[in-house]
């Protein structure tokens, strides 16, 4: 018996969403990169599932890539996140006030 | 199970400049490394060298009317990504000239500044190519990759650091919307190919995946409800560098909104450009608003910089052959103002360590050359004739005029107006004021080069823009007919390959 | 069988990505998030993207997520007390968004019509779903490009990476 895509289309919509809050409600820098992870793995289920029942081969290679940028994005901002901290001794969104918005 | 690699030799020459600059950036990066005693000034001239030869090349391809598709039409060379990637190579080279002295300023690391900004050029150069959804993603993320760790290069300074961060932030949400677009686009159409999304049947899902994706494109080159990242980042990323990201990036988002919206959206038009009119009157109008209270130059280019991208969408707007001409030739005027403007900050900046506008009082008494070199190019930022930036609101008002976008155009000549009075503050600090401190200025040769072109280019596309247009225009002929088939030119190649 | 399997983990990866969200410790919210991707690694597998599930465990989890612990460690974050103050912006744009998308699943939109597209990717060949052996021949002709950029995206992030974080250089020389 199988499972229709709409379901997997409704597991990467509701975890879009959960990251899309994080990003936007969390203070702590390294929660909101993680929140963005989310959002990249939400796009990567629909990306799969996409394939599969396209049967085409696209949707898997994107979601592959999408992984390697994740990593990227991972290196390099857990680096600035350093960087700020020494500086800082903080990693909240909240106490980065030396600019105005 | 054997490969079929459908690319050959000659089909890789469509690449040359890329590969050319690839190899020449790791040259940059070895040279670097395995000659510590060399005087990093050198490392500069050197990528400037790479840089013309590149320069060389992409205007052999553009004489020659080099063009072709390779990779399953995935990387795309016609004439309109020669024209990008000209404008891009061109601003680099003013960007590292102009950052030669600053360079001093980091305390590690000197050679590696090169490296990166020539691997965000290489980045920003395939951002002009690609046809695909997949393409387009890898190479954004290319560009804004080295951008990240650019704008954060100032280690020890707390503002560069709390700037790349907030970039960092906004780079990598942007980057989450872009995914969930491109799926989203993906599943309803079964294609990642521009011209082929356009030759399916609309959906709800579609436009969805689409304004997630222009969402992501609009943090990229600023304009408004995405801005907010733009005047902190400007502010306290190293000045060269503010330059580079105030043009380059946007000049190159530019190439793959164009190729979005003319090939793969051009049966929707009556929709986006609503879309775009409203995200133009709100860029204009807020940018040149809120730009009236800045105190700090870097901030005040960076809010009218979001100004000017409300005007570049005008042309977008009108979605025609002539608007996209106007845009191409208002972002070629908009690198020679907005570079010679930044080269002019630097150089103050490097004079007297200070970014403050009131410290620009009486700049005409200290350094008659750079006071006059502001004007010229505050003046063509505002659009005064017979500068170049006249030339460029010029067309693109008259882009919006033959499609009756008469609302719009009262709004942008609305905030020309807005636009002068702050431009007119700074001229009038710098002529009219006294000066706190009397010791004249004088500019280093490599910062003279950088404003000396700056002044060439922004009087010549002024006073005799015609070739220039001309240029615009064959660069976009291949939209003429709007017809997604016409996206990917026949394969010519040099050698009669 | 299959809808037992996606019924599990998809229910896990909706629950371990709302406590990623709001745990206030961040070691608790780097765990939660190693589960949410053991569990998507899982969903790939019953979508036969097995190489994917495999890239999954081993990047995601492997690597990415330590480096995420790494870094929760080594700064030796504090607990995080509040929430930011845009969250009634967060909750309306979360149920605007989640509406839309369930408002789409409702009316069908994502049909299986168009099940005959971007075939071109393999050349014509049979399409093996899953299949590292297809995967890679894609990856290596039709989408060469996009594989040699990334490459040097991986340059980029790696040498950015050492020039911000790189320490010894100040205290050697100072």
């Amino acid at each position: 018996m199988a499972v229709p895509l709409s379901a997997y289309i409704v597991v990467s919509a509701v975890l879009f969403t959960t990251g899309l809050i994080g990003v936007l409600i969390r203070r702590n820098f390294i929660i909101v990169l993680m929140s963005v992870e989310i959002m990249l793995n939400a796009a990567n289920i629909n990306l799969v599932a996409f394939s599969h029942y396209l049967e085409s081969m696209a949707g898997q290679i994107i979601a592959l890539f999408i992984i390697a940028i994740a990593a990227g994005e991972a290196a390099v901002g857990l680096a600035i996140i350093i960087v700020v901290f020494r500086g800082k001794i903080s990693t909240n969104v909240d106490e980065m006030n030396l600019l105005k918005w | 199970m054997t490969f079929s690699l459908n690319v050959t030799g000659s089909d890789l020459i469509l690449m040359l400049p890329e590969i050319i600059l690839t190899l020449w950036l790791c040259g940059i990066l070895i040279v670097d490394f395995a000659m510590p005693k060399l005087p990093k000034e050198q490392l500069a001239y050197l990528s400037v060298c790479g840089l013309a030869i590149v320069l060389a090349n992409l205007v052999w391809f553009d004489l020659e009317g080099v063009s072709g598709a390779l990779f399953a039409n995935m990387f795309v060379l016609d004439r309109m990504a020669l024209f990008f990637k000209i404008l891009i190579v061109g601003a680099t080279m003013l960007v590292l000239l102009a950052s030669r002295d600053y360079v001093q300023r980091f305390r590690f690391f000197k050679g590696e500044y090169y490296f990166l900004v020539l691997m965000s050029a290489l980045g920003m150069m395939l951002m002009a190519s690609p046809n695909d959804l997949l393409s387009m993603f890898i190479t954004l993320e290319f560009s804004t990759f080295g951008f990240y760790v650019l704008v954060a290069y100032l280690r020890e300074d707390a503002a560069s650091n709390e700037a790349g961060l907030k970039f960092f932030i906004l780079g990598v949400f942007a980057a989450g919307l872009l995914t969930y677009g491109i799926s989203l686009v993906y599943g309803e159409t079964g294609k990642i190919v521009f011209s082929e999304i356009a030759a399916t049947a609309w959906t709800p899902g579609l436009t969805i995946g689409f304004l997630l994706i222009f969402a992501s494109l609009g943090f990229k080159i600023g304009a408004v409800p995405f801005h907010s990242w733009i005047p902190d980042t400007y502010h306290g990323a190293p000045t060269p560098i503010t330059a580079f990201l105030s043009i380059a990036p946007k000049a190159a988002t530019f190439a793959i909104l164009v190729r979005l919206f003319f090939v793969s959206l051009a049966a929707l038009k009556p929709a986006w450009v609503l879309l775009l009119v409203g995200v133009s009157i709100l860029s204009m109008t807020y940018g040149n608003i809120v730009a009236i209270a800045q105190k700090n130059i870097k901030r005040l280019l960076a809010y009218s910089g979001i100004a000017q991208i409300g005007n570049v969408l005008i042309g977008l707007a009108a979605g025609t052959k002539m608007g996209e001409d106007a845009i191409l030739f208002y972002l070629l005027t908009y690198v020679f103002a907005n570079v010679g403007a930044f080269a002019v900050v630097i150089a103050v900046s490097n004079l007297i360590r200070s970014d403050e506008i009131e410290d620009y009082s009486g700049l005409n008494r200290r350094s008659p050359f750079l006071a006059f070199a502001m004007l010229v190019f505050l003046l063509s930022l505002a659009g005064v004739p017979p500068l170049a930036g006249f030339i460029g609101k010029l067309y693109i008002f008259l882009a919006a005029i033959k499609e009756e976008l008469y609302t719009l155009i009262m709004v942008g000549l609305v905030n020309i107006v807005i636009s002068m009075y702050y431009y007119l503050i700074i001229v009038k600090k710098m002529y009219i004021n006294e000066p706190i401190d009397r010791s004249p200025l004088t500019v280093s040769p490599s910062m003279q080069a950088v404003i000396y072109v700056g002044l060439a280019g922004t009087l010549v596309l002024g006073i005799y823009p015609k070739p220039f247009i001309e240029w615009a225009v064959a660069a976009t002929l291949m939209f003429s007919n709007f017809a997604p088939a016409a996206a990917v030119a026949p394969v010519v190649l040099p050698f009669g390959g | 069988m299959a809808t037992l399997f996606f019924s599990y983990f998809s229910g896990v990866i909706v629950l371990a990505s709302i406590l990623v969200v709001a745990l206030r410790n961040p070691v608790h919210s780097a765990l939660a998030l190693l589960i949410m991707f053991f569990h998507v690694a899982g969903l790939y597998i019953t979508l036969h993207a097995e190489f994917l599930a495999a890239v999954q465990i081993i990047v995601y989890a492997g690597a990415i997520l330590v480096l995420y612990l790494f870094v929760v460690m080594l700064l030796n974050v504090k607990r995080d007390e509040h929430y930011h103050a845009q969250y009634p912006l967060g909750a309306v744009l979360g149920v605007t968004i989640l509406t839309e998308a369930l408002l789409l699943i409702v009316q069908h939109s994502f049909s299986k019509e168009t099940a005959t597209a971007d075939l071109g990717a393999t050349d014509g060949k049979q399409v093996l779903e899953g299949n590292t052996e297809t995967i890679g021949e894609a990856l290596y002709s039709t989408y060469l490009f996009s594989f040699e950029v990334a490459s040097l995206i991986l340059l980029v992030a790696m040498i950015g990476a050492i020039i911000l974080a790189k320490r010894d250089l100040f205290e050697a020389r100072n």
